[in-house]
């Protein structure tokens, strides 16, 4: 079996850090691990201009069971599955203005029920999914293959 | 007031890697002495916030580049003090601290293992095993999606709990097979469902071979089915006194 | 009202008010909003999106600035961090 990585040695094991860590591996090493003394003085960090933000736009943690579900129904019959990941949303969400992200149709739902008890008047909505076509999923839905 | 950027402090006689690119305008780094312990320094960015994932890389990249070679103390993000007083202020006050706590990490380098879980290959698996997972699975792929809702956070539920239990397990053996190369190991509960390891272990420089090879073994041993990441050689984030 | 019993772990008692419940969603919205742990997840996703080559190396340093923004915000509780520079 041949084993090709993108980093050095001719292993197994993908390696990284010293310099060529992902931004995910440093965030975790330097923002919550090192030394944090008294006289550090407080500066300006990023992110200060964020204040609110849209209850629609973010996962419950109900998003996490719906994703392994998702990747547990794509398995096709012989236990292979697909993978994939939908990096559209991601990447539609996030750059659209800034403040946005993914949604569920779950918080959309809650949210519209405390709108219609509001007076809304709106029975149930479609998860987010299929109302905003232009944040499709760009992962094909496993529903799609009408077994 | 002035400020100055902070990277790490190692010992006054340390020699540091000669590229080193800081944050700052200028990206020099440079070290400021007193008694046996030195600071690794460089200037602040002024006229912008700071914390751009440029400057986290950047941060990183220094004390992790001095770390390959020398023990240092790394300083959590973002490390900015006045600069008159990283002598008086920073080192001063805590110098026999530090060099206690340099000479506890002295000879030694972190490494990071993480792991995760070949996803579709362990959910097969749990499939497979779990009869309920298996019928829920099912009666989940004949129901058109908005019908399905609850049974679909249902099934969720029942894989990421599995999921859970039996990366708990193979975590812990993974980290157990690795701690004899190591001369401290720091475990963390790993983020998501399908991580399996997120483990530091602190290893002595004349071991890195041995504990790289092992770490390469493992990963063999693994292949197809966890897919193992080693960050290293890195400074000991883990294994700092905090404060 | 199952739909929310499940989002928030409590009883949909009808004592509670609308705007009592919007701002329990609210709340939760922002805790999930700001969690590290998820900013987290979501950069591993970018930085495997950028190796794959679905993200290119701009849209994928966008997203991540993006991304530390909201994990800068959501450290700035009192007595975290700051907004006043030297």
């Amino acid at each position: 079996m041949t084993v090709a990585t993108q980093r050095q040695g001719g292993g197994y094991v993908e390696r990284g850090g010293g310099g060529s860590s992902s931004l995910a591996d440093v965030v975790e090493l330097i923002l919550d691990k090192g030394l944090v003394i008294d006289v550090f003085v407080r500066v300006s960090l990023v992110g200060i201009e964020i204040l609110t933000i849209d209850a629609r736009i973010v996962v419950a943690s109900v998003d996490t069971f719906l994703r392994f579900a998702e990747a547990t129904n794509r398995l096709d019959l012989y236990g292979k599955g697909k993978g994939g990941k939908d990096l559209t949303e991601l990447v539609e969400g996030v750059t659209e203005g800034g403040a946005r992200g993914k949604t569920t149709g779950m918080l959309d739902a809650a949210v519209d029920k405390v709108g219609d008890m509001l007076g809304g008047g709106r029975e149930e909505r479609e998860p987010e999914r299929e109302e905003a076509p232009r944040r499709r999923p760009a992962r094909q839905r496993a529903r799609e293959r009408e077994e | 007031m002035s400020a100055t950027y902070v990277y790490g402090l190692v010992g006054a006689d340390a020699r540091l890697p000669e590229d080193l690119k800081g944050l700052g305008p200028s990206g020099r780094v440079s070290t400021i002495a007193h008694g046996e312990v030195a600071a690794i320094v460089g200037d602040v960015p002024v006229d912008r916030p700071i914390g751009t994932r440029d400057d986290l890389l950047a941060h990183e990249a220094v004390v992790d580049a001095v770390a390959a070679t020398t023990a240092v103390l790394p300083m959590r993000f973002p490390a900015v003090v006045e600069s008159d007083g990283v002598v008086e202020e920073l080192i001063a006050p805590h110098h026999d601290h530090f060099v206690d706590v340099l000479d506890a990490l002295d000879g030694k380098v972190q490494f990071t293992l993480k792991g995760r879980y070949e996803q579709d290959v362990v959910l097969a698996e749990l499939v497979e095993e779990d009869p309920e997972i298996r019928a829920l699975q099912e009666k989940v792929r004949e129901l058109p999606e908005d019908a399905s809702y609850y049974d679909r956070v249902r099934l969720g539920e029942l894989v990421v709990t599995a999921l859970e239990e039996r990366r708990d397990d193979e975590g812990e053996r993974l980290v157990q097979r690795l701690e004899p190369f190591a001369a401290e190991v720091v475990a963390h509960r790993p983020g998501q469902p399908d991580d399996v390891v997120n483990a530091a272990f602190l290893v002595e420089r004349a071991r890195i071979g041995e504990f790289e090879d092992a770490v390469e073994d493992t990963g063999r041993d693994l292949a197809g089915r966890v897919r193992l990441r080693l960050l290293g050689p890195l400074a000991p984030y883990d294994f700092v006194p905090e404060g | 009202m199952g739909l929310l019993t499940g989002l928030l772990g409590l009883p949909l008692a009808p004592v509670r008010g609308v705007v009592w419940l919007a701002e329990q969603i609210r709340d939760q919205a922002e805790e999930q909003y700001y969690d590290p742990a998820r900013i987290r997840a979501e950069l591993d996703r970018v930085d495997e999106g950028r190796r794959s080559g679905e993200l290119t190396e701009e849209e994928a340093a966008e997203l991540e600035n993006e991304l530390l923004q909201r994990l800068m915000a959501g450290r700035r509780s009192p007595g975290v961090g700051g907004d006043r520079g030297g």
